[in-house]
């Protein structure tokens, strides 16, 4: 099967869609994915109709890339029998950033805190909470909006937006190297609650430091919108719950808003939209975080979402129908060391721009910006 | 005379407000390859209508065998954008103008020190065709790199 077929059955689209997408006959797609000689025209057409860089389509991988993509192997499930698409764009992006990253120090460090812990879903939130207190330094009200500098700028972990749209993340430990690729998506309290679940994975990982693991989760597997069967995904669903919404915190926080809206009956959506706009999660994550610690019955989240998407919408139009101060605006960037280090590689004349922006998956003025910002 | 220019030079006299004037000058075709285009996010727009009005116009990509751009990608280790505008400007004997420095030594490998240019030289050819002067020049230049531009440094005298 070629590189095509793979990518195609991923996409669950037929090969008359994806034909039809690219402005092409479905025997020229056809030929094309039996080895035809094709046109860098008809690739990209190609490449746009599957949403991927048409580099993914057209370049083999090379030894290095094979390396990664074992480590992707060792945990692919079972169901994900065309995982080997993702496993294609994601290794070759983690490979070319590692090549990017040469000089770089070592990102795995404060993982020796985790030393000796097991990782199931009874020491999730202990786990949780000791990456809030011991890595971080947070106690157990604040919000965890500054997660994603955090990771990047004090713990230098490799932050990327993937290349494959249809990976919601991914987190890999590769040559003593942490990375998390999150799927780009507009809605920024998702990406904020993937991005806490493939740090969970880490964390699952981190008696990987040397030997190294690599992970992805297809789209909608780790925005906290569905119950998971898999252990490691419970896991990691319920590390990041419990890092971005912590116990206490959530506790203090609802016993507040119900003060000022002088609630007395059963916890309501207000209370939890205003917690999700509080902690920057979603209506649902909120939600589920209150039913995990008894605020509201089990599957009572659920209804209530569903309720707000019929009558409203969904929830973050009722929120602000109700009142509600707008989420802040928050950006979940790309590792600034790595954008750094990039522009010293681009003066340096050892990378081109567009490789590094490319490879990062960042826009060529985004690096112009980072020079500007250290030239001197 | 035609010239393709690539992201780098096309963001640079973007950033340096002077691409359309850099496009006036005379007796020149510009030519943009499709992924520029796309690369191009914050000119993407400018892009477009560019090349409504017929100032610049798009590379037929069918010129180009996928395979030859997978063999020239991975042996020169460029971006997409970068491999496709020098591979164009090869088949086709254009000049290229970009303003990285990989691309434009591989550039010079391919098709000549000669054929390639940049955003400083395209903004030369426009002083000498008298399209705007040294001084105008020189801003544009100091604009470019205060945005972040991968450009060398010089001197206003250097304009003349």
């Amino acid at each position: 099967m070629g590189s095509l077929s793979r990518h195609i059955s991923n996409r669950n689209i037929s090969w008359d869609t994806a034909a039809k997408r690219a402005g092409l006959s479905t025997e020229r797609l056809h030929d094309v994915d039996n080895g035809a000689a094709a046109t860098l025209a008809e690739m990209r057409k190609i490449a746009g109709a599957l949403k991927l860089p048409v580099s993914s389509l057209l370049v083999e991988p090379d030894e290095a890339d094979e390396r990664i993509k074992i480590l992707f192997r060792r945990e692919l499930r079972a169901e994900d029998s065309n995982g080997e698409a993702y496993i294609h764009v994601a290794s070759n992006q983690i490979r070319e950033t590692l090549t990017l990253a040469e000089g770089l120090p070592n990102n795995t460090w404060w993982l020796s805190a985790f030393d000796g812990a097991q990782a199931d879903l009874a020491s999730a939130e202990g786990l949780a909470n000791k990456f809030r207190s011991e890595v971080a330094g947070l106690n157990d009200l604040d919000s965890f909006d500054e997660l994603p500098r955090f990771l990047t700028e004090k713990l230098g972990v490799f932050l990327l937006y993937c290349k494959d749209p249809l990976i919601d993340g991914a987190s890999a430990i590769v040559n003593g190297y942490a990375f998390i690729l999150l799927g780009p998506r507009t809605f920024m309290p998702r990406v904020f609650f993937t991005l806490a679940h493939e740090l969970g994975h880490i964390v699952a990982h981190h008696d990987r430091r040397v030997s190294g693991y690599a992970f992805f989760d297809k789209e909608g597997q780790a925005d906290g919108t569905r119950e998971h069967s898999r252990e490691d995904e419970k896991f990691a669903d319920s590390f990041a719950s419990c890092l971005l919404l912590p116990r206490h915190g959530v506790a203090r926080a609802l016993k507040v808003i119900r003060q000022q809206i002088m609630a007395t009956g059963p916890l309501g959506d207000y209370e939890i939209n205003a917690l999700a706009r509080l902690y920057g999660v979603s209506f649902e994550v909120a939600g589920r975080r209150c039913e995990q610690l008894g605020f509201l019955g089990r599957n009572a989240a659920r209804a209530l979402y569903q309720q707000l998407v019929h009558e409203h919408g969904n929830p973050e139009r009722r929120a602000d129908e109700t009142g509600l101060p707008p989420r802040p605006e928050f950006h979940i960037r790309p590792s600034r060391n790595l954008l750094r280090h990039a522009v010293k590689k681009i003066r340096a004349g050892s990378l081109s721009v567009g490789k590094a922006a490319e490879i990062l998956n960042v826009s060529i003025q985004s690096l112009y910006e980072v020079n500007a910002e250290t030239s001197v | 005379m035609t010239i393709i220019v690539d992201a780098s030079t096309l963001i640079n006299l973007a950033n340096g407000e002077c691409l359309l004037d850099v496009l006036r000058l005379p007796s020149q075709i510009f030519l943009i390859s499709p992924i520029v285009r796309d690369e191009s996010k914050t000119a993407a727009e400018l892009v477009d209508s560019l090349v409504a009005t017929g100032e610049i116009y798009l590379i037929d990509e069918a010129i180009i065998e996928a395979a030859e751009f997978a063999l020239a990608k991975v042996a020169w280790r460029l971006d997409d954008g970068e491999t496709e505008c020098i591979i164009a400007a090869k088949k086709l004997g254009l000049l290229i103008a970009t303003d990285d420095g990989l691309a434009r030594e591989r550039a010079r490998m391919e098709l000549g020190s000669t054929a390639v240019t940049g955003s400083i030289g395209l903004i030369k050819r426009a002083i000498t065709a008298g399209i705007f002067d040294a001084d105008f020049g020189y801003k544009a230049f100091k604009k470019m790199r205060a945005e972040g531009g991968f450009l060398p440094g010089l001197r206003r005298c250097d304009f003349d």
